[in-house]
This record gives structure tokens, C-alpha cells and sequence, in this order.
């Protein structure tokens, strides 16, 4: 049987596109070393045991798609050149011939994955961006090849062996590959992986049946691994027992169980295939004189048109009566309806959302491009050689509207493409209908259609292109994968920088109920036509240079293209600001080397700042005009001044005025050398003018997201800021040693000694906005009215740190008085439903952090919702006012939610910030320094879920964030509670939730919080800046000595 | 009156494999028979002149138009059968007769129906018409491209080996129907069945090796052999020294006597002569 193993072999080493596959896998193998390591923490090395196994489980995902190439030639060898039944008329014995041939395609699988895994290993040794460990050590590779690569091939090249045997179908066999990829994507969700731990975590046994029932591995690996901390994840593997054991055992299991039923299965023979019934229907003569008939033909624009049609209708009968479209409808409806259903659930951590027609357009959008474009790689390679592969191109073709074709493919692709953007309609629609949200947005489905089917459409005529261009069909199926991976999947974006160009991508960006999909529709649309004209052009140069013929309608065709991809383009390109992160890090690295002496000389404290910002939300645009009192509050005088102004912003003026000493600047960064010092205690004042405006090309900033609705500014840190930015700074190892830079400033220990600056400030904001919002600042509102079809606000506060935020939206409002505080909630008017619910919440808080930390500063608490297209917050607290995200509060379902009550826990834990972080303490900026605030927000948090839903609820929040933590800390190197900083925010958010609950069950809640009120007392604004030491002693000193080693283990 | 004029034509694949060279016919209506062996070039002919490839030398013209630089001047008026060809498969054959009907420019729908159904019933698939055409037995699959060949309203019909695969029954009508429909139009009728081309053709012309050897009228072919042509039983120890010596046209083994034709102008010793046929024009011709 030997011979046949080394024929295969043989076989498949001679065959061009062997050596293409060959070359393709070492350059995707060496990309991904090189450049795709995905970081799975900040402490770990990429080459660490625990990464490389990581990345090689992933990269195992490549053996589905090798397994199914490689199935088609070699497990259909014989069948395909008719030989199968001169072979079967052989002494060769069946078994073993199956077994050989198993043996073939497994070994060539395997090697396929073995070359990606060298050039991986290569490409991860090659580059030097990343951390390291030192040396080489070939079991860390060898392991995980075995774990995943070898246990991986031996499945998937079992499951397809037996399909194929089975079935003798390839197209079962490409549907196989297909679902087996689907399983894949699956069971990546409930994997608990470290890229997905963060936001989704799943509860502990979901992880352990995950860990059993994945049958690529990973869930077990990462299951098997939860509990290693960083230094065993750099140094060594991660140990094959438990669940991995179990798991991979029974995987080799099933495969060999595949293999047995595969050999079982195989046959030289062809299946009978029922529906195949050829008879042979006998002559009649009478026939024979009846005279032809002919009938007259007429060459018209309107036979034309019915050619094409006819086109359409036979593309159409082929692809709906096909099992292909069936099974790629169904996996899609599956694939997509899953992420839905994931969108919409959220896990364990976040509330469940509204099945709102955003959300799910959402989803959609994220999903259905990168499926769509490969199952359209596949339909347009298959309706565009199906007459030649049937053989009846050759009678098609000569007849006179034969060309027609390609405008018929051209239709019945629209209607693909259709078909499956209704499908995921429709989907989305089910989902509205079985959670019970009525309300249907077809702007939201109007987006689908915009940024899925008009470019899968662009893609599927380029494809069209292609494959017409290509002489095989084979090629042509290469090169569009080839084009597929290149322009519509995201590594487009390393290979062509203008992004223009990247037309045939998708869109994945937020939808918001405030403003939709924003300015990027438009923005996408301009795009669109780009892409549109340029295939079009295309198009016409093809047919031209076919034709060899010029005619001037195809030189004006042609020419109105290009005109048109010009208006397009720079209407699209308008604003662009082309972004070099090799620049950009030159740029910050040089910020470095002339500015950090400004580290250790004395600079201003800004001690007032009026602001008049003018929103103007239809232009994206706001100016501002603000003027700073500033002064030396250090013990040194100040002989110059660093300044600092974000380089997005228009700078209009920024004058330093200090008695007569004048300074006009004009620069971003600048050094003002004072000809007269500010001494200490002394003053002066920095008037400025700046005006920002941002374009859908360059994307908007999270947190400076001026917007035509549901606007959010954490608008402070847009203003000029005096001294040294640290934020600015490289962290790259690597590359601050080759730019000289040294060690980077490293947060303050807690150690250090106390200096004591007050930096709290004074401030009024006098914002404007159009006609139809309402503006929110930060403090008190004092004043509104409408002047000049413009509506003013007027905020103030005193006594608050530089830190101040800026909101503006069409709102829905409801107001209540607590006890002489206003509580006042603006709201999108769609999002109703938890406001009562809110402002019931942050009743109880108000009650139970004045009852227990002491009064509240202001006579105001606003909640204000801003849109989706800000992200990194559910909910912030500024003094006085709140602003929270769309879909984290206002639009969750949480009546659907049996276990979490999330609108408690957001108003709970940002109602606390108002004692613990906005204004009432001042902590010192260092290690700690989180502590104080989040922590402290996350046991108020608690306990006013305890008040609301009882203890045992309020423990299974508790679990939650234990499991969050224990996902975490294997990631980072172990610290203290006391050390939590913003580097690592799951300590103070999620140990600091489970220390301090545990700690009030130690002690008493009575005691903790009375802790708590003497540490406020003792150590608020303005007497100190206190660190979380301060606060551990004052919860010792209230606290039984006996309980002060477990209190202080606690926070270890 | 139909012209089809090939001047010329040469065609070499892209391997350099030259399958025609200089081949020049003028061809009017009725049927044109093109004889000649498997491999001979009769399909690359067949090809070339309908335009599904482009001869690499030479003229072609369909009633004085170039159908090189105008195919579709050719493909207005054509029906073609090839040799060998496949089917969309999931599509009825009523359906896939619309759809080409559609594309020969057949406007009207009844129209089209009427001669679909009037072609099905000609080729005796009638009663499945709503079958798939990828189910046919060989025999059917030859019908149905029979029938659409006759769609619309063709001026020129091509047929290459067209009655490869039928029963004689089947030929035999096949062949009735090119005869009733040849009087107004071209029908190329490519083939190595030389009794095809004797019951059917006007005019024919013999293909060797991409190469016309001979051309014209059946009859004149026949007469160019009269009393040329001598025949003897010999036994088969004989044969080494007969085709050393002779222009051996043919061999027959006749109830264990092998008979054997040679090629001679006056009668060599031991022959007698023999009613030349078409079938030895073109052994003669090989």
C-alpha cells in the first residue's frame, strides 16, 4: 500500500498550485509571527509558552480551509479522471487503499500546517516590536503543534474523510469544511479567551462544558490555564491533564472513530443517485412529417433586455435549486443569528439590550460583510464558469446575444447579494419580533444595505471581472480569494494606505438612535460611487481592449468615470489627515527630548477658567473661548512655561498676559520664556481661542465626539495644559532605547513622600448649542436662554478638579425633587423605559451615601444619555452631572434580566463618584490613587444592590467580579489592591468590589462606612491629597485588632 | 442565396499545435459535407467559423460580411450542434430551449413556445420537456441539440459529427430533417461518417491533417475513381507484398476472405475491377 502514500504524495508535489498553496501559507505564516500577535496581556511575551499556544490554536483554524482544498484532490482523485472503476477492477484491497489514502491526506494536511507554523515561528523571531523572553526553545513550539495542529488535522481530515467517502459529494464536503468553521467561531465565544474574557465573561461551568465539547481544543486550554499566573504563563507550557487531557483524548477518539466509518464507507463505485434517472423515450414517426417551423428573430434593445433577463432567471433556477445556497443560507442565518443573540444577551457582566433595529444592524453590519464576500468569492467564480463547466458554453456562445451574459451574471449577482441582505433583514426582524421590540428603524436597515450590499455588489463585479480576465477557472477562484483577502478583509489596511482605495471593505462603525449611522453614511456612499466608478472603468478598458475596438461612446464612458471618481474621491478624501504611526512616534519621541525638563521645573496651577464653548453640532464643529487664571502655587518662580494645545484644534489665539508682560502664541506646543518670572503665589491669566472640527474620513474621538445629536465632550482635556504630557510618552521599550530616551516616567509609587498642590478650580461655562438641543456642562446649571435662534447654558462650579465635560442632544427630560436635590433626567425620547427606574436608584443612593459619607455638594444631579458612537464608558460622573451611553442604560432591557439589575448598579456606582472622586476627595496621582475612587464606587455599588435585591443577589455580583478577577490577574503581574492603578482597572473595579464586600462582612458594613465618612472627613478637599494607605489606616483604626492581619491579607 | 467564403484560414493554439492551414471553401445553400478522420481538424473548422476561436490567418465571410471582425453579423443567422457539449444542469429542457430561443433574438413568447414545441415534437422530446436535460440518455442529449440548433430563424446551420450517438432509426430521421430544411439554407455537415455525406450532401470537401485535400460534388469524387479502382480475395500472408507493391485503398474481410482494393490506372494481373464508392474517395484521399 505503500505506493499509493507516495503517489499521492508524488502527485500532489507536481501540480503548480501545490507550490502557490506552499508559498502562501509561509507568507501568511511569517505575516502573522511578524506583525498579528495579538496581545494576550502586558506582561506576557509573545513568545511565551502560553502565547504560542495561543496563536497556534488559532492559526489551527487554517487547517479547516487546507483539509478542504486538499479533500477535493486527493479523496476525489480517481472519480474525477473516471479511473476509479479500472482501479476497482484491481487486486487492490479496499481497506487498505482507504487507509493509505486517509494516511495521504492527513500527512499533506498536516504538512501544509507544519510550513505555516516554521514561517510563523520565523516571523515571530524576526521581528523586534514586541516583548520577548530570550532564547529558543523548541518544545514551546513543538507542544502546541502537537496539541492543536496534529489532534486538529486528525479530526477535521477524519470528518471530511468520512463525508467524502460517505457521500462521494464535494460539494458536502466544501459545506462540511464550511460548518466545521462555523463550530469553530462558536466555540471561540464561549472560550473564555483572553481577548473575550474581558467584556463577555461566561459563568464557570459554561466554560467547563465548553471546555469538554469544543472540539478544536481551545476552551479546554484556556479553562487549564485560568489559574497560571504571568510567570508561569512566560515560562512554561500549559500542562496537558484536566479538561485539556479529557479533551484532546476524546478528540483523537472521535477522529479515529471518523476514520473507521470513512474506511467502512468507501467504494470505488459511484453512489446511485436516485434523482439521476436517465431512459431513453422511444421514436414515434408521426412526428416526423410534421414541417419545421421557424420562428423570426428580431435584433432590438428589447430582446437585449430579454436576453438578459433570460440570463438572470437560468443564474436564478441554478443557485435556488442548489444545495450550495442552502447550506450557506442557513449557516449564515445560524453564524449571524448567534452574534445576535450574543449582542442582545451580553453574558453574565452586562445588561441584556433592547433587540433594537440599531443594535441589530450593528450586528449585522460586523458580521455579514466578511461572510457575504467569501460566499459571493465562491457564487461568482461558480455562475461565471458553470456554462463552461457544463459544457454548454460552447452552443451558448455563438448565439447572437451571447455577450448579454455578463450583464445577466450581473443581475443575478444583485439578486444574490439581495437575497442575502434580506436574509439577514429578515433575521434581524425575527429576533425585534421574538424579544418583543416593535419599533422597526429602517434608517438602521438602510445602513445594511449601504455598507453590505453595495459593496459586496462592487466586489462581486470585480470578482466578475477576474474571473472573466483569468483563463481557469481554478485561477480565477486563487486570485479572487487572493483579491477577497487582500481588499475586503481588514489586512486591506496594511496594504494600501489611502483609504479610498479600500473601497471594496465594509463598515462596522456604531448606530446610534440619536443620529444614526452619523456622517459616515454619507461619507461611505461618496465611497461607494468612487469604487462604482472605478470599476466601471475597469469594465470599459476590458471590453475595449477586447473589442479592439474605440468607440467614442466607451472613451466617454470612460472619461465620465474618471471624472466621476474624481468628484467622489476627494468629496470622500475631504479633510484627510493622513495618519503615520512611524511619524506620529517620531513625533511624541522628539515631544520627549525637548520637553521633559519640564518634568522638574515649577509650572502654573490653573486655579479659574471661564469657557464660552459654541456647539454647532449640524457641522461637527465647536469653538471655544476661554480665558484661565493661573498661578505659581509653587515655592520657586516660574521663568518659563510649557504649553500645550491638542494639534487637532484651529488655534485662533493664545495670549499669556501677566501685568504687562504679554505673550501672543502661535505654535501648539510652545515655550514661553517669561521676561518677568511668576513668582510664588503671583498670578497671571491665558486667553485662547480654538476651533475644532472633525471630518468622517479621519473617524471621530471617542470622548471629543461633537455630533449632529447625543454629543459628548470630555471637553477639558482638549484645553491648554501647561508642563510636561507624560500621556505622550513611548512606551516601546525597543523603541525608546534606539531613540535614546531612557527609562519612561513611571507612575508615582505609593511610597513617595506627599507634596500637596490644590489644583481644584473654579468654573463657569457658558455653552451654546442649535436651536432644537439642550447643552450640558459640568456643576450647576444657572442660566438658560435662546438668543439668535440659539439656545445658552450657563454652568458653574467651585471647587472641583480641572476635569469638565460637555454633552448636547435632542432630549426627553423628567425632573423630581430628593429631599431639596433636583434629580433630572434627559433622555432620548425612545429610551423611556428605565428612567423611572433610574431616578428611583439614585434616590436610594443619595440616601445612603448622605446618610453614610456625608453631604452632597450640589443642589443638582443630572443624568444626561449620550450616543453609541462614544465608547469606553457605561456611565461617568462629573460634578453634579452624569453622562451615560445609550445602549448601557437607557436602552436596556433589564426586565427581561432575572439576575442583574444594571440601571442599580450604574446609578449606585457613579451617584458614589460624588463622594468618591469628582470633588470631595482629591487623591494624590499615584499608585493607589484607584483605589479611592473606583473601589470605594464599587462597594457603594454593592451595597445599594444589597438594599435593592437582598444579600444573595448582591453575592452573586460579588462571584461575577471574583471570576472576572481570576480571568484577569493570570494575565498581569500580581500587586496589591492598595497599588490599583488605571495600568490594570480590573483590580479596583473587580477585586476592589470583592475586598470590600468581604471586608464589610468582616467588620460591619456600620464600621466600614463609618471608616469611610472619617477618612472623607479627614482627608477631602481641600486639606490633603490622600492615598489608599490613608484609607486602609482609618479602616484599621475603626476595626477589632484581631481582624487587622486578614484586613491587611485582603488587600494584598 | 447564402454564401459562407473561408479564404485562407489558418489556426495554430497557443502550444503551437498548427490545426488548420490555408484552408479556402465557398459554400451556398444545401449541405456541405466535411469528411474527414478523427483529428483532422474538422471540429477546429466547425469552431473557427462560428467564432468561438479566431483564426490566427485568413478571411471569413458570411454573405459578404466578415464574420471574423463582425461575429455577430454570422451569429444572427446561425445554428449551431457541436460535437460534444453539456447543459446547465436544474433546468428543464423547455426551458433551456427559451432561454437560447431568447438569445437567438426570438421576440415574441407564443412564438417561441410554438417552435420549441414545434422542435421537441421533430426531435421526439415532447414528453419531457419539463424533464432536466443532464438526465438525458446520450441519444436525447443529441436531440435536444438538434433541436436547438433550429431555433429561430438559422440561415447557416453547422452540425458537427451530428449523428454520433444515435441509433440508425434516430440518424435516419435526423438526417430527413436536414434535407426538408437545406434547400433555402447553409448546413455544414462535418463528419467521418462517409454515409452521411453521400445520402446527404450536395457538396463536400475531405480534411487531412488540418488540411483541404479535395472538394467538391460527391458524384464528381466517385467519377474521378471510375476504372481506377481493382480488387482481389488474397490470403492474409499476401498482404506485406501487396502494400509493398500497390496503392492499397482498402481491406475487407469478407466470411474469412480478406479482399483487398488497390489504386491503379490500368488493372494489375490478378485484379478485376470494382464500382468505385464514396467510402473508397476517401480512403483514397487518407
Amino acid at each position: 500500500m505503500g505506493p499509493i502514500f507516495f503517489n499521492d504524495i508524488r502527485m500532489a508535489l507536481r501540480q503548480k498550485a501545490a507550490y502557490g498553496a506552499m508559498m502562501v501559507y509561509l507568507a501568511i505564516g511569517f505575516w502573522v509571527g511578524y506583525k498579528l500577535n495579538i496581545s494576550v496581556g502586558d506582561n506576557l511575551a509573545v513568545n511565551a509558552p502560553y502565547s504560542v499556544g495561543f496563536m497556534v490554536g488559532l492559526m489551527s483554524l487554517t487547517i479547516i480551509f487546507m483539509a478542504t482544498v486538499l479533500a477535493f484532490s486527493v479523496l476525489f482523485k480517481e472519480s474525477d479522471a473516471n479511473f476509479d472503476l479500472i482501479v476497482f477492477s484491481t487486486p487492490i484491497r479496499k481497506r487498505g487503499f482507504a487507509l493509505m489514502r486517509f494516511y495521504s491526506f492527513f500527512v499533506l494536511t498536516l504538512l501544509g500546517f507544519l510550513l505555516l507554523i516554521v514561517a510563523y515561528v520565523i516571523g515571530l523571531h524576526a521581528q523586534s516590536s514586541s516583548q520577548m523572553n530570550v532564547g529558543f526553545h523548541l518544545w514551546h513550539f513543538l507542544y502546541p503543534f502537537a496539541l492543536f495542529g496534529v489532534t486538529n488535522t486528525l479530526l477535521v481530515c477524519g470528518i471530511l474523510f468520512f463525508v467524502a467517502q460517505k457521500f462521494q459529494n464535494k460539494l458536502l464536503v466544501a459545506v462540511t469544511g464550511l460548518l466545521l468553521y462555523i463550530v469553530y467561531m462558536v466555540s471561540m465565544v464561549f472560550t473564555n479567551a483572553p481577548f473575550m474574557a474581558q467584556s463577555l465573561p461566561q459563568s464557570l461551568m459554561a466554560q467547563q462544558i465548553s471546555s469538554l465539547v469544543d472540539i478544536f481544543g481551545l476552551s479546554a486550554y484556556f479553562f487549564e490555564a485560568k489559574d497560571l499566573t504571568v510567570e508561569q504563563r512566560n515560562l512554561g507550557v500549559v500542562p496537558f491533564s484536566n479538561f485539556l487531557l479529557i479533551n484532546r483524548w476524546g478528540i483523537a477518539i472521535l477522529s479515529f472513530g471518523m476514520l473507521y466509518w470513512g474506511v467502512r464507507a468507501f467504494s470505488f463505485l459511484p453512489i446511485y443517485k436516485g434523482k439521476v434517472e436517465k431512459k431513453t423515450i422511444p421514436l414515434q414517426m408521426e412526428h416526423a412529417h410534421i414541417p419545421f417551423m421557424v420562428a423570426p428573430t428580431w435584433f432590438h434593445p428589447n430582446t437585449k433586455w430579454r436576453a438578459i433577463v433570460s440570463f438572470m432567471k437560468i443564474d436564478m433556477v441554478y443557485l435556488f435549486k442548489s444545495i450550495a445556497l442552502v447550506a450557506v443560507s442557513a449557516l449564515l442565518l445560524f453564524y449571524v443569528g448567534m452574534e445576535m443573540y450574543g449582542d442582545i444577551d451580553m453574558g453574565i457582566r452586562m445588561p441584556q439590550l433592547y433587540a433594537s433595529s440599531g443594535l441589530l444592524a450593528q450586528t449585522i453590519n460586523s458580521n455579514f460583510y466578511f461572510i457575504g464576500a467569501l460566499v459571493m468569492v465562491y457564487f461568482v467564480n461558480d455562475i461565471y464558469w458553470r456554462s463552461n463547466a457544463s459544457g454548454f458554453s460552447i452552443i451558448q456562445d455563438t448565439a447572437y446575444y451571447a455577450k448579454e451574459k455578463w450583464l445577466g451574471h450581473m443581475g443575478s449577482i444583485v439578486m444574490l447579494v439581495g437575497y442575502l441582505t434580506g436574509l439577514m433583514i429578515f433575521e434581524a426582524l425575527v429576533f425585534q419580533l421574538l424579544f418583543h421590540y416593535s419599533v422597526v428603524d429602517w434608517q438602521a436597515y438602510f445602513g445594511v444595505v449601504v455598507f453590505n450590499t453595495f459593496p459586496l455588489l462592487l466586489l462581486s463585479f470585480f470578482l466578475l471581472l477576474v474571473n472573466s480576465i483569468s483563463q481557469k477557472k481554478s485561477l480565477a477562484l486563487g486570485v479572487s480569494i487572493l483579491v477577497f483577502l487582500a481588499l475586503a478583509t481588514p489586512v486591506s489596511k496594511s496594504i494600501i494606505t489611502n483609504p479610498v482605495l479600500r473601497f471594496l471593505s465594509g463598515y462596522s462603525g456604531p448606530y446610534s438612535d440619536f443620529l444614526g449611522y452619523g456622517p459616515y453614511l454619507h461619507s461611505f456612499l461618496w465611497r461607494l460611487v468612487f469604487g462604482f466608478a472605478l470599476i466601471t472603468a475597469f469594465f470599459i478598458t476590458y471590453r475595449w481592449l477586447r473589442s479592439q475596438q474605440r468607440k467614442t461612446i466607451k472613451v466617454l464612458g470612460f472619461l465620465t468615470c474618471m471624472l466621476l471618481g474624481v468628484i467622489s474621491g476627494s468629496r470622500f478624501l475631504d479633510g484627510y489627515e493622513k495618519k503615520d504611526k512611524d511619524s506620529e512616534m517620531t513625533e511624541r519621541a522628539n515631544y520627549e527630548k525637548s520637553y521633559r525638563s519640564y518634568q522638574i521645573s515649577p509650572q502654573p496651577t490653573i486655579s479659574d477658567v471661564i469657557a464660552h464653548i459654541d456647539l454647532f453640532p449640524e457641522s461637527q464643529a465647536y469653538h471655544i473661548k476661554g480665558s484661565y487664571v493661573i498661578k505659581n502655587k509653587q515655592t520657586r518662580t516660574i521663568d518659563s512655561i510649557l504649553l500645550n494645545v491638542p494639534k487637532d484644534f484651529e488655534l485662533v489665539s493664545l495670549v499669556y498676559q501677566h501685568r504687562n508682560e504679554r505673550h501672543e502664541i502661535g505654535t501648539h506646543i510652545s515655550e514661553i520664556h517669561l521676561k518677568e518670572g511668576l513668582s510664588p503665589q503671583d498670578s497671571a491669566t491665558l486667553a485662547f481661542e480654538l476651533k475644532y472640527q472633525w471630518k468622517p474620513i479621519n473617524g471621530h474621538e471617542s470622548f471629543n465626539a461633537i455630533l449632529k445629536n447625543g454629543s459628548f465632550l470630555r471637553i477639558s482635556r482638549f484645553f491648554p495644559m501647561f508642563g510636561y504630557d507624560a500621556g505622550r510618552e513611548i512606551s516601546d521599550v525597543e523603541f525608546r532605547k534606539a531613540q535614546g530616551l531612557g527609562e519612561a516616567t513611571a507612575l508615582l509609587p505609593l511610597e513617595a513622600k506627599k507634596i500637596k498642590v490644590d489644583d481644584f478650580i473654579g468654573l463657569s461655562m457658558k455653552i451654546s448649542t442649535s436651536d432644537d438641543q439642550i447643552a450640558i456642562g459640568t456643576g450647576e446649571l444657572r442660566k438658560q436662554w435662546n438668543s439668535e435662534g440659539r439656545n445658552y447654558f450657563e454652568y458653574r462650579a467651585e471647587s472641583i478638579p480641572f476635569r469638565f465635560a460637555v454633552a448636547s442632544a435632542t432630549y426627553a427630560s423628567k425632573e423630581v425633587d430628593h429631599d431639596g436635590i433636583v434629580i433630572r433626567v434627559l433622555y432620548n425620547p425612545l429610551h423611556h423605559h428605565n428612567v423611572d427606574h433610574l431616578i428611583a436608584n439614585t434616590r436610594l443612593a443619595l440616601g445612603y451615601c448622605i446618610q453614610n459619607f456625608g453631604p452632597y455638594s450640589f443642589r443638582s444631579v443630572t443624568f444626561a444619555e449620550v450616543s453609541a458612537f462614544t465608547k469606553g464608558f457605561a456611565g461617568t460622573a462629573y460634578p453634579g452631572v452624569i453622562f451615560m451611553t445609550e445602549n448601557m442604560t437607557f436602552n436596556a432591557n433589564i426586565t427581561n434580566e432575572q439576575n442583574q439589575d444594571v440601571v442599580n448598579e450604574l446609578a449606585g456606582h457613579e451617584v458614589a463618584h460624588f463622594w468618591w472622586g469628582t470633588n470631595q476627595i482629591d487623591p494624590d496621582y499615584r499608585e493607589g490613587h484607584a483605589m479611592l475612587t473606583e473601589s470605594l464606587a464599587m462597594y457603594t455599588e454593592m451595597m445599594l444592590y444589597k438594599r435593592m435585591h437582598g444579600k444573595a443577589k448582591m453575592m452573586e455580583r460579588v462571584a461575577m467580579h471574583q471570576q472576572i478577577y481570576d480571568a484577569e490577574r493570570g494575565f498581569y503581574k500580581e500587586s496589591s489592591l492598595l497599588k490599583a492603578n488605571t495600568e490594570n482597572l480590573y483590580m479596583a473595579y473587580s477585586k476592589g468590589a470583592v475586598v470590600f464586600v468581604e471586608l464589610s462582612e468582616l467588620i460591619g458594613e456600620q464600621q466600614l462606612n463609618l471608616a469611610l465618612k472619617k477618612f472623607l472627613k479627614k482627608y477631602g478637599h481641600p486639606d490633603t491629597k490622600p492615598i489608599s494607605t490613608d484609607l486602609l489606616h482609618e479602616i484599621l483604626k475603626v476595626s477589632d485588632e484581631t481582624h487587622h492581619q486578614k484586613i491587611l491579607d485582603l488587600f494584598e | 442565396m447564402n454564401t459562407l467564403k473561408i479564404d485562407n484560414v489558418s489556426l495554430a493554439y497557443g502550444n503551437g499545435y498548427q490545426a488548420l492551414t490555408a484552408i479556402n471553401l465557398e459554400i451556398g445553400n444545401g449541405i456541405f459535407g466535411l469528411l474527414g478522420p478523427n483529428g483532422a481538424g474538422k471540429s477546429s473548422l466547425m469552431k473557427t467559423i462560428v467564432g468561438l476561436q479566431r483564426p490566427t490567418e485568413g478571411e471569413l465571410h458570411f454573405n459578404g460580411s466578415d464574420i471574423v471582425k463582425n461575429p455577430l453579423d454570422l451569429q444572427k443567422h446561425l445554428g449551431f450542434l457541436p460535437q460534444y457539449f453539456g447543459v446547465y444542469p436544474k433546468v428543464s429542457t423547455y426551458n433551456l430551449l427559451d432561454h437560447l430561443a431568447q438569445l437567438k433574438g426570438v421576440r415574441h413568447k407564443q412564438q417561441r413556445h410554438g417552435q420549441i414545441i414545434n422542435l421537441l415534437q421533430k426531435v421526439n422530446l415532447l414528453d419531457v420537456k419539463n424533464k432536466e436535460v443532464h438526465t438525458f440518455s446520450g441519444g436525447m442529449k443529441q436531440r435536444f441539440g438538434v433541436a436547438q440548433a433550429l431555433l429561430g430563424n438559422p440561415k447557416i446551420v453547422i452540425v458537427d459529427e451530428p449523428t454520433a450517438g444515435l441509433d440508425p432509426e434516430e440518424r435516419n430521421r435526423f438526417n430527413t430533417l436536414l434535407s426538408d430544411i437545406s434547400e433555402d439554407i447553409i448546413i455544414v455537415l462535418s463528419t467521418h461518417l462517409v454515409e452521411d455525406v453521400r445520402n446527404l450532401c450536395s457538396t463536400m470537401a475531405i480534411i487531412k491533417q488540418g488540411r483541404i485535400v479535395s472538394q467538391g460534388t460527391p458524384n464528381d469524387f466517385i467519377g474521378q475513381l471510375n476504372k481506377k479502382l481493382w480488387r482481389k480475395p488474397i490470403k492474409k500472408t499476401e498482404l506485406p507484398h501487396i502494400e509493398a507493391t500497390h496503392r492499397v485503398i482498402s481491406k475487407q474481410l469478407i466470411e474469412k476472405v480478406m479482399h483487398v482494393t488497390v489504386y491503379a490506372d490500368d488493372c494489375p494481373k490478378g485484379f478485376h475491377g470494382t464500382t468505385p464508392s464514396l467510402e473508397d474517395v476517401y480512403f483514397n484521399h487518407l
